[in-house]
């Protein structure tokens, strides 16, 4: 196949898997920008072997597989590595600050001024990524409780919660994407489903939702 | 990866009293973890049994609680931009 059916390939049938990917890597990294360069560097590695990729074949597995290895190999490794500090760059920068010590104030008084020429505050300061990133987090404040009760379950409990829950994988494919046995699956899921269960029981039960495990 | 078919779990695993309540009955079916067969067997017996019945509710709302709660991301478009660049210029 030539280049230009390869890229066809890639963006009908991996590049709709994006914002899946991106899910799976931030609930990995809990950044926004690791979770951005996982998901580059995963269709880019799928991109460099996609002659290994049969066409209408489950891409989306290959892909979290990928991006799960990259995590591990790549990313985990990365973070580890104790940050080095280079004091030539902080010193060179404090002397930056220390030589323009009226900005802040040249600052104030140009927001000043943009607040009182423009007709309201939010013509003055149009919504910046900042602002846009604090209307996002308001409205899906919903999904808060679960999410954060995600977030707070350890690394190998979150994963099989987020491939089967969130993404229906099935054990199977799980088992392939975390190169672990299907029981190993199964039973990782039963403790972290337990596990969110526990940690959801007020909230659940206010969906209708009703804990009788133990009854 | 190859797409393949899903390998039937048994119903009830060996050894293992916790597959045999209604609620990891309830949840192997919900993860299409049963053969057809132990899937028809399944439904037929949930529509006489209520505890099976309310295992199989509480899980379906359980499950859809976290499908619909966790918080997804978008792939901003400067990402799918940048990769969209570095495939053009990529050799193959």
């Amino acid at each position: 196949m030539k280049k230009k059916n390869w890229d066809v390939v890639f963006e009908k049938e991996l590049m709709p898997f994006a914002d899946a990917l991106k899910t799976f890597a931030y609930h990995l990294t809990y950044d926004e920008t690791d979770a951005e360069d996982l998901v580059q560097d995963t269709l880019l590695k799928a991109y460099r072997s996609i002659e290994r990729y049969e066409t209408g074949t489950n891409a989306k597995a290959w892909l979290f597989k990928i991006l799960k290895n990259g995590f591990i190999n790549d990313y985990r490794r990365r973070v580890k590595q104790p940050s080095t500090v280079n004091y030539d760059e902080i010193i060179e920068s404090q002397d930056d600050e220390d030589a323009s010590p009226s900005t802040s104030l040249v600052d104030m008084k140009t927001r000043l001024v943009r607040i009182l020429e423009a007709d309201s505050p939010a013509d003055a300061f149009p919504l910046t990524s900042h602002n846009d990133l604090n209307t996002e987090l308001f409205a899906n404040s919903l999904g808060d409780e679960v999410t954060r009760a995600l977030d707070d379950l350890a690394e190998e409990f979150r994963t099989v919660i987020l491939l089967a829950d969130v993404e229906d994988f099935t054990y199977e494919e799980i088992a392939k994407i975390l190169d672990i046995p299907i029981g190993t699956v199964r039973s990782r899921l039963f403790r972290a489903r337990n596990l969110m269960k526990e940690k959801l029981k007020a909230y659940a039960e206010s969906f209708g939702y009703e804990d009788k495990r133990a009854q | 990866m190859r797409d393949s078919k899903q390998q039937p779990v048994p119903f009830i695993a060996a050894g293992s009293d916790t597959a045999k309540s209604p609620e990891s009955r309830a949840s192997m079916f919900l993860d299409r973890a049963l053969s057809k067969e132990d899937a028809s067997l399944f439904l037929q017996e949930a529509q006489q049994n209520p505890a099976l019945q309310t295992a199989l509710k509480q899980e379906e709302s359980f499950r859809s609680l976290i499908r619909n709660g966790v918080h997804r991301r978008k792939a901003s478009t400067a990402l799918i931009q940048s990769i969209k660049d570095k495939i053009r210029t990529a050799p193959h």
